[in-house]
């Protein structure tokens, strides 16, 4: 289904759609807090670009100097082509070791690979351990969120989920209840389990170490315990250097909510004594897409799912409109570059107002990404990127053009609108971070669409 | 092999070299107080500070965990009884009160701590209690985490991590719950020598 067609769906619970919106506009006022903190942001931002620049220019280079030096710490080092490869490779290892139990912390990659269930069909058990993805397993559903897996849901619906699946007594929905309750089933997991698997969110070219960043300490909890580790990691979470760390440690979790750090920033090197630590390289298209410049820069991201908090239409869509694995802006020109013909709708799932490209800590011009996709998909759809545009925000925002100029001119046209669009809207143009478009792709887009 | 197909598609497709720049971290150096600001976001990332003589760490840690049953510590100046071994299995570490470690240095700007594998017997140790202790020298307060990283250099060990407060989620409604699946509490004894 495409885009609009779903975000219809999302739409008729109002009280939802409300909820979820203030609830990620509360996640980005928070992340604008920590980031007006930091002295340099926007020279962070510009020197973690850099440094991504760098690696997407040298990544093969980078790779084998990363597997390299892992293997010197005693690291197995796996290579998978695609999805299929990538689940073998780690279905192997678990036969090969008899492990029954896997316990898994965040790892979009393995969403993206399909790996849980591709596990369980060869009779694994699999136990996602961060507790928002474990709220959507047990509801037997994905992630809507790259960062806050559960955020459509309402605690209501977890404490009945957990009555259901756990035969718990119910707590009204009392978070902190809650999360005590899934501590205790999540530690009986961990304790009985054979191998864990993390992904990568930094993995280290000079020296062969990789980092995992967690709040809830899942991560460690599995792997410290199980006395198999596999890692799995997309081929563009190279850096080349330890001290890089420093840029995006500092740009990640503040980006994503608010926090300077996360409470965990793991960094392996070697296995435990008398364990097995293995990394899983994935390609699953990447470098295909570094072979088209207009999109390259798409592999920057490192998944901190502002461009998702701050998107008018993501926040009120949900991410189940996008029926990507990444959703959001960024989901909106990665699922493209996958399949084309099935994503084509997400390109115009966007106001083009730029907020993602304001917040994006690697500096990825997501606006202008999701524009040129625009140009490649309408003239094969036959329809006219005003019509497709329209079909999706105005379902949204009652009328698309207005909102889409005001969002992009500035705050002038605020005071036009209705009440509750200048609600979002003003709360863009307040502080410093006015979205900004580049002038060509705008004006471009604006002479086409006058003369439409 | 993949791996080779890998890189042969990566080198037919990556742009050419980009040179890596030396980034100037002096540019994001601050004029702070290390140590109120160390103090102030360990408060915000959920855990505690006492500020504390090496004398005084003993008296502490039995006034404040009177009731601990089980206590594991590898600090100097707190040995209680202990008849466990590094060969332990991980899982026998399960019903632990109360952990006591040092830990390397702590980062003003996020109040993390980094805590390597020379400083524990066991790498699960600081996640699998329910309460965490962690003696930090405020001499070893550095700012930032570029400062952070310069003070590691050249990292040999098996394993390191930085810890920010004690683990947490918002996973539900975006409600902020302190203790998720590791320890439920941080206490970071600072420590003026
Ligand atoms: S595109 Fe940028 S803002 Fe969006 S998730 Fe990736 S890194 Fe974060």
């Amino acid at each position: 289904m495409s885009h609009p067609k779903l975000a219809n769906i999302f739409l008729k619970n109002e009280d939802r759609v409300n909820w979820h919106d203030k609830a990620l506009w509360f996640v980005r006022e928070k992340r604008d807090a920590a980031v007006n903190k930091v002295k340099g942001w926007e020279e962070l931002r510009e020197v973690a670009a850099s440094i991504k620049a760098n690696v997407l220019s040298n990544l093969d280079n980078y790779l084998l100097q990363f597997e390299e030096n892992a293997i010197k710490n005693g690291i197995k080092v796996h290579w998978a082509k695609n999805a299929t490869e990538h689940n073998e490779i780690v279905l192997k290892i678990l036969q090969e070791n008899g492990a029954k139990h896997l316990v898994k912390s965040k790892s979009m990659l393995t969403e993206e690979c399909g790996l849980n269930q591709y596990l369980e069909n060869s009779g694994i058990e699999v136990i996602d351990t961060d507790l928002g993805e474990r709220i959507v397993q047990l509801a037997n559903e994905p992630p809507s969120h790259i960062v806050l897996p559960a955020i459509h849901k309402r605690k209501e619906e977890i404490d009945a989920l957990f009555v259901e699946k756990w035969g718990i007594k119910g707590g009204n929905g009392n978070a902190e209840y809650l999360t005590r309750e899934a501590r205790k089933h999540l530690r009986e997991k961990f304790l009985i389990a054979d191998a864990a698997i993390t992904g990568v969110n930094f993995a280290i070219a000079e020296n062969g170490g990789f980092v995992v960043c967690t709040n809830e300490g899942n991560a460690d909890m599995g792997t410290h315990l199980a006395n198999i580790h596999i890692a799995c990691m997309g081929i563009e979470k190279i850096i080349p250097k330890m001290e890089h760390l420093g840029v995006f440690l500092r740009l990640l979790a503040r980006s994503a909510t608010g926090q300077p750090i996360t409470t965990y920033s793991s960094h392996f090197f070697k296995p435990r004594p008398g364990t097995q630590l293995h990394v899983v390289i994935v390609d699953n298209g990447r470098s295909q897409l570094l072979g088209r410049p207009e999109f390259r820069k798409s592999l920057h991201c490192i998944r901190c799912g502002a461009c998702l908090n701050t998107c008018p239409v993501f926040r009120k869509t949900g991410g189940y409109s996008y029926e990507s694995v990444i959703p959001g802006p960024i989901g909106s020109i990665l699922g493209p570059g996958i399949d084309m013909e099935k994503y084509n709708s997400l390109p115009f799932a966007s106001t083009l107002c730029g907020s993602c490209t304001d917040v994006c800590p690697v500096k990825i011009d997501i606006h202008s990404q999701l524009y040129k996709w625009r140009q490649i998909i309408s003239p094969k759809k036959g329809t006219s990127i005003k019509k497709l545009a329209a079909r999706v925000t105005g379902k949204i925002f009652g009328n698309p053009i207005l909102f889409r100029l005001a969002a992009t001119i500035g705050t002038g046209f605020l005071r036009f609108l209705p009440g509750s669009l200048t609600k979002n809207l003003t709360a863009w143009g307040k502080g410093r971070e006015l979205p900004k478009v580049p002038k060509q792709s705008f004006r471009d887009w604006y002479i086409k669409n006058r003369k439409e | 092999m993949s791996k080779n197909e890998i890189i042969a598609s990566i080198r037919k497709n990556k742009p050419s070299l980009i040179e890596l720049e030396l980034p100037d971290y002096q540019q994001f150096r601050e004029d702070i107080d290390t140590v109120s600001l160390f103090k102030r976001q360990v408060n915000e990332a959920g855990g505690r500070v006492i500020e504390c003589n090496r004398g005084d760490i003993e008296k502490i840690l039995s006034d404040n965990y009177q009731n601990a049953s089980e206590v594991y510590s590898l600090i100097d100046e707190f040995k209680p009884l202990d008849n466990r071994s590094a060969d332990d299995e991980p899982s026998e570490y399960k019903n632990l009160d109360l952990v006591v470690l040092n830990g390397k240095f702590g980062v003003a700007e996020n109040g993390a701590i980094w805590v390597p594998d020379s400083n524990l017997s066991q790498r699960i140790i600081p996640f699998i209690t329910r309460n965490l202790v962690l003696v930090v020298i405020q001499e070893s307060l550095v700012a930032n985490m570029h400062d952070a990283y310069a003070e590691i250099g050249n990292f040999s060990e098996g394993f390191g991590v930085f810890i920010a407060g004690p683990s947490k989620t918002a996973d539900i409604e975006q409600s902020l719950v302190i203790g998720a699946q590791g320890a439920l509490s941080l206490t970071v004894l600072l420590v003026s020598d």
